[in-house]
C-alpha cells in the first residue's frame, strides 16, 4: 500500500493494515508459555520472567498453569525417558497455534547426559521444535533471543499457509511408552540403549512438521565439547570439523593442535 | 567374621571401625552386625546405602553409611556379594531408612535384598530390563558408535 494514503487515513483514525500483520501482531505479543521446567534450565527460564530481563516487554510473562492456555511450551530441562510421554502429553494438549523453544543443551540433544541410559536424545525426536536456544544453561538473555526468534517467526508466517487457519486437521504426536529397552512407541523402541534414535528430529520451520525420514544423523562424526575429551586430544583435521570456537576454546585451554 | 561377628567388632579399637573402608560383614552376618553397631555403637541412622559393582572380582560391593544422631564420627562398612547372583539380606527391619535406598540398589545394580518389604524398581519404570549402574551395562551414545572417534 502507498504510504501517502495510508498516512492521510491515519490523521483521521483509520487504519488500515492487513488481517495476516493483524493476527501476527496479535499473536506474536501474547505468547503465554506453559509454567514447566524440567531442570537446571528452568531456573534461568525463571530468571528471564523476573524483572531484570523481564519477559514480560514481549507479551511472554503470563506463566499458564494449563496446556489448555499455554501457546509456547519451553523445554527447559533435561527430559528423562520417563518424563518424555508427559512432555508429548502436554504438548498435544496445548491449542494451536502452539510452539516450542527447546531450551538448553539437554532438550535439543541429550546434553551431557546423552550417553546415559535415561535422558531422552532431544525433545525434536518427539515433538516439533520451532526455536532451539543452545547453553548450558541458556542464559537469560539468550532465552529471550530466543523468544525474539519465534516472534519472528510468527510474524513471517502466512493465514492461508498455516495449518491451523486450513480444514487439515490437528494431528496428535504419538506418546511414547515406557517399554523394556527405553522409550517405544507402538511397541518398538526408539530410543534403544547403545544404539542411535530411530527417529529424525522434527522441526517446525513454519509450524508445519517434518520429519525427514532418515535416521537421525546417520553418518556425521558429531563432537560433544561439553562432555567429549575427544575434542580437546583431536588432530587438526578434527579439530576443524568442529565450530571454529570450539577449537580456539581448546587452544586457549593449551591443547596441541599441531 | 567369626561366629560372633558382634564381639569381633566390639573388640576391635575405635580407630578401625571408624576407618570405612575396613569393615566388611559377610552377608549371612550382616543383620548380626547391623545390630551391634546400631545397638551397641549407637548408630541409630543409616544416611546412605550405595553400591559399587567390581567387575573384575565378579562380586558388587554394598556400603553402607551410618550416623549417630548424638553426634560422633560416622562410619560406615560394607558387604560383598557375587554379581551373578546377588543377594544380601535387607536392613529395612534395623533402619527403617534403608527402604528406598535398598530399592534404588535393586534397581540400579540388581542386588536383592532378602526380607525387604516392597523390593520393587524405584527410578526406572517396572518394565525396564537390566540394572543400568553395572559396568556390562551397554554403554550408548554417539562416541561408542564404531567410526565415531573412540576405539
Ligand atoms: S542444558 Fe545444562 S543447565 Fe540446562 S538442563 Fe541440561 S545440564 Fe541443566
Amino acid at each position: 500500500m502507498a504510504t501517502e494514503p495510508q498516512l492521510a487515513a491515519e490523521r483521521h483514525g483509520v487504519f488500515l493494515t492487513t488481517v495476516t500483520r493483524l493476527y501476527n501482531w496479535g499473536r506474536r505479543s501474547s505468547v503465554y508459555p506453559l509454567s514447566f521446567g524440567l531442570a537446571c534450565c528452568a531456573i534461568e527460564m525463571m530468571a528471564t520472567g523476573m524483572a531484570r530481563v523481564d519477559l514480560a516487554r514481549f507479551g511472554a510473562e503470563m506463566f499458564r498453569a494449563s496446556p489448555r492456555q499455554a501457546d509456547l511450551m519451553i523445554v527447559a530441562g533435561t527430559v528423562t525417558k520417563k518424563m518424555a510421554p508427559q512432555v508429548v502429553r502436554l504438548y498435544n494438549q496445548m491449542p494451536e497455534p502452539r510452539y516450542v523453544i527447546s531450551m538448553g543443551a539437554c532438550a535439543t540433544s541429550g546434553g551431557p547426559f546423552r550417553d546415559g541410559y535415561n535422558v531422552l536424545r532431544g525433545i525434536d525426536l518427539l515433538i516439533p521444535v520451532d526455536v532451539y536456544v543452545p547453553g548450558c544453561p541458556p542464559r537469560p538473555e539468550a532465552l529471550l533471543h530466543g523468544l525474539m526468534t519465534l516472534q519472528a517467526q510468527i510474524d513471517a508466517q502466512r493465514l492461508d499457509a498455516v495449518r491451523w487457519y486450513s480444514d487439515r486437521e490437528a494431528r496428535d504426536h504419538p506418546v511414547p511408552t515406557l517399554g523394556q529397552h527405553g522409550l517405544a512407541i507402538d511397541g518398538q523402541t526408539i530410543d534403544p540403549i547403545g544404539g542411535l534414535p530411530l527417529l529424525s528430529p522434527l522441526t517446525s520451520p513454519h509450524a508445519e512438521a517434518h520429519r525427514s525420514g532418515q535416521l537421525e544423523h546417520p553418518q556425521e562424526i558429531r563432537l560433544f565439547p561439553i562432555m567429549d575429551d575427544l575434542v580437546e586430544r583431536e588432530t587438526p583435521w578434527r579439530a576443524r570439523g568442529v565450530a571454529r570456537e570450539i577449537a580456539a576454546d581448546d587452544l586457549k585451554r593449551g591443547g596441541n593442535h599441531e | 567374621m567369626s561366629d560372633q561377628p558382634g564381639e569381633r567388632l566390639i573388640a576391635a579399637s575405635p580407630a578401625a571401625w571408624r576407618d570405612a573402608t575396613r569393615l566388611e560383614a559377610h552377608g549371612d552376618h550382616l543383620p548380626a552386625v547391623a545390630r551391634v553397631v546400631r545397638d551397641q555403637l549407637g548408630y541409630d541412622m543409616l544416611t546412605n546405602l550405595t553400591a559399587v559393582d567390581d567387575l573384575a572380582r565378579g562380586e558388587i560391593e554394598v556400603i553402607y553409611h551410618v550416623v549417630s544422631l548424638a553426634g560422633g564420627a560416622p562410619l560406615a562398612f560394607r558387604a560383598r556379594t557375587p554379581r551373578d547372583a546377588a543377594r544380601l539380606p535387607s536392613l529395612v527391619a534395623c533402619w527403617p531408612g534403608a527402604e528406598l535406598q535398598e530399592r534404588e540398589a535393586y534397581d540400579l545394580f540388581g542386588v536383592v535384598f532378602d526380607g525387604h518389604p516392597d523390593l520393587r524398581r524405584i527410578y526406572l519404570w517396572d518394565d525396564f530390563i537390566g540394572h543400568p549402574m553395572r559396568r556390562d551395562f551397554p554403554r550408548q551414545g554417539d562416541k561408542y558408535i564404531a567410526g565415531a572417534g573412540e576405539e
